[in-house]
């Protein structure tokens, strides 16, 4: 039923691999042990996060936000399939220029929707962000996310990414209050609001300096 | 040949070192201070490194047997670190600028634990996981700066072990204690599970905490585990942590090096975790000597020297210190 084609990315935690299931394509993500930690350590984050991301994943099958679905798991050995989503990182489209600000608002704006439905991702760097043709965004790689999560890991999701543009696209000068704009677009009555949010991210933001 | 002196004082530490022109290293002389009742007190600190700085610097002039008129430059931390002691170093580095008439350079504490880890381990463009005490952070060159890829939301890794140390009784420093006792505790248990002593684990994204931690590893003694054990999971949990943000960082760079810098690499666990780490993907682990990896006089000279040879000296109305100077706040011209 699956049929391997090529590694995708051998990332720090997983190997990515592409292939077609079932007659569709896919991807194949494998959790290996990583040696350097404990293994009962290791075991316990391995199925953390798989099943983290398992149930992040279906609470958004059924929403507007676009990310991979849900195809098969295996939690004991470490393993996830999931539907192929096309396109590249936004980390390589920010890099080509192919995107720009344009995207990073859109992006913005998309964090927000996600924050709405009441999940945090945890690992908002832009190469767990993906960009079709089209335009389209998608998330992935939800191994870190928390569902109905606490104010502060919604502003750490902005830090996160706060600091991966600083540090691998600062060429967009700029880009996080950009980001802001689009994050603050959206007019859902959700609580927190899109400004207690910002509070908490610029509390954050002021916080990380020395600490003594 | 001509000789660059560093002046190191961000915080506990104040040390002067020096390194020939060539990059030959001249070992530094240091002194720390020690909170009496644990607590972090900047002031004192300061009082601390102005009492001892002047004997500080001649007994290593003349113990190096160093000529006044070879000396090139002053190097000295002018941020990031606590305001206090940033002061004492930037003000006995302009008067002795000024005595020998040569230029002062004001240098960033953080890249100096770069440099002083490329010039003495010979590795070219690594991934930096910086660990000490008030600092936790993996730096990272691009785009013609050291960058900031990842760092921690609240304490220092280092101080957060001393945190934890002193609510034991474990005197400052107390990393090397707590390393001891893991030791000890791996040696008379080699079988033991971890699932036994779970503590948080906390890596947001690239960045780090250990506040949670620190408060659930009490709560571990409270609760009757011994001093050994929780030192022991402490340093699992919170080493493979930092380990994997470093990983991420390689694998986000695509960079092929680790360094490590700080005094928690002192730590043989985390060495060899980062060994491992980087074996797995086919990178290279290096780390400088241990007296290297903690504040030193020897890399701010390092750093000033990279710098001198691009004339980027600093103008008496420039060298105010900044207590939060950013990582990637100057142009790295060097190569
Ligand atoms: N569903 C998917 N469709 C297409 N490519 C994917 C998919 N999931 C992951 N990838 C690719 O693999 C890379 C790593 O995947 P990710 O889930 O982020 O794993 P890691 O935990 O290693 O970061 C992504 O940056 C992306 O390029
Ligand atoms: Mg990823």
């Amino acid at each position: 039923m699956w049929r391997q084609s090529e590694i995708l990315h051998q990332g720090a935690e997983a190997i990515v691999i592409s292939g077609y299931w079932m007659g569709d394509k896919s991807v194949l993500k494998i959790r290996n042990p990583r040696s350097y930690r404990h293994p009962d350590l290791d075991r316990r984050l391995t199925r953390q996060r798989l099943s983290v991301e398992v149930r992040a994943l279906t609470k958004l099958h059924s929403s507007t936000i676009s990310c991979p679905s849900l195809l098969d798991v295996d939690i004991d050995n470490g393993w996830i399939l999931l539907s192929y989503i096309d396109g590249e990182t936004l980390y390589e489209s920010l890099l080509s220029g192919s995107s720009g600000f344009e995207q990073i608002r859109d992006l913005g704006r998309l964090i927000r929707e996600l924050h709405e439905l009441g999940i945090s991702h945890g690992d908002l760097t832009t190469h767990n962000i993906m960009i079709n043709q089209e335009g389209d965004l998608s998330l992935i790689d939800f191994g870190l996310s928390k569902i109905i999560p606490e104010i502060e890991q919604l502003g750490l999701d902005l830090q996160v990414l706060n600091e991966c543009l600083n540090a691998s696209h600062h060429e967009y000068e700029g880009a996080i209050e950009v980001l802001i704009e689009g994050y603050l677009s959206s007019h859902n009555n959700f609580l927190p609001s899109g400004d207690e949010v910002i509070g908490r991210f610029n509390a954050i933001r002021g916080r990380v300096r020395y600490h003594a | 040949m001509g000789v660059i002196l560093g002046i190191e004082s961000t915080a506990h530490t104040f040390s002067i070192g020096g390194v020939l022109a060539d990059g030959e290293t001249i070992p530094s002389s240091s002194a720390l201070y020690r909170p009496k009742d644990g607590g972090i007190h900047p002031r004192e600190a300061a009082d601390h490194h102005s009492l001892i700085s002047g004997d500080k610097i001649k007994d290593f002039i003349e113990e190096n047997n160093i000529p006044l008129e070879q000396i090139d430059a002053i190097a000295f931390s002018q941020g990031p670190g606590l305001g206090p002691c940033l002061r004492v170093g930037a003000s006995v580095a302009r008067s002795l600028s000024d005595k020998l008439g040569v230029p002062l350079i004001g240098v960033n504490h953080c890249v100096a634990h770069i440099e002083i880890g490329r010039l003495q381990t010979g590795c070219d463009d690594p991934v930096l996981l910086y660990v000490s005490g008030g600092n936790t952070q993996v730096i990272a060159r691009k785009g013609g700066r050291y960058r900031v890829i990842g760092e921690t939301l609240d304490i220092g890794i280092g101080n957060m072990l001393d945190k934890f140390a002193r609510t034991q009784g474990i005197p400052f420093p107390g990393g090397p204690k707590i390393e001891k006792l893991a030791l000890e505790w791996e040696r008379k248990n080699p079988v033991t599970s971890l699932d036994n002593i779970i503590l948080p684990y906390a890596v947001h994204g690239m960045d780090l905490s250990f506040s949670g931690i620190l408060t659930a590893a009490v709560q571990k003694i409270s609760d009757g585990h011994t001093l050994e054990e929780v030192c022991w999971s402490l340093q699992e949990h919170v080493f493979s942590s930092c380990i994997e943000v470093a990983e991420r960082a390689l694998a986000h760079t695509g960079k092929k090096e680790l360094l490590l810098g700080g005094g928690v690499a002192c730590n043989e666990r985390i060495r060899k975790m980062s060994e491992l780490m980087c074996n797995d993907r086919g990178a290279i682990a290096y780390w400088p000597e241990k007296q290297y990896c903690v504040d030193n006089g020897t890399m701010i000279a390092e750093l000033g020297r990279r710098m001198l040879e691009h004339n980027l000296e600093t103008k008496l109305e420039d060298s105010a210190i900044d207590p939060s100077m950013r990582t990637d706040h100057a142009e790295v011209v060097w190569t």
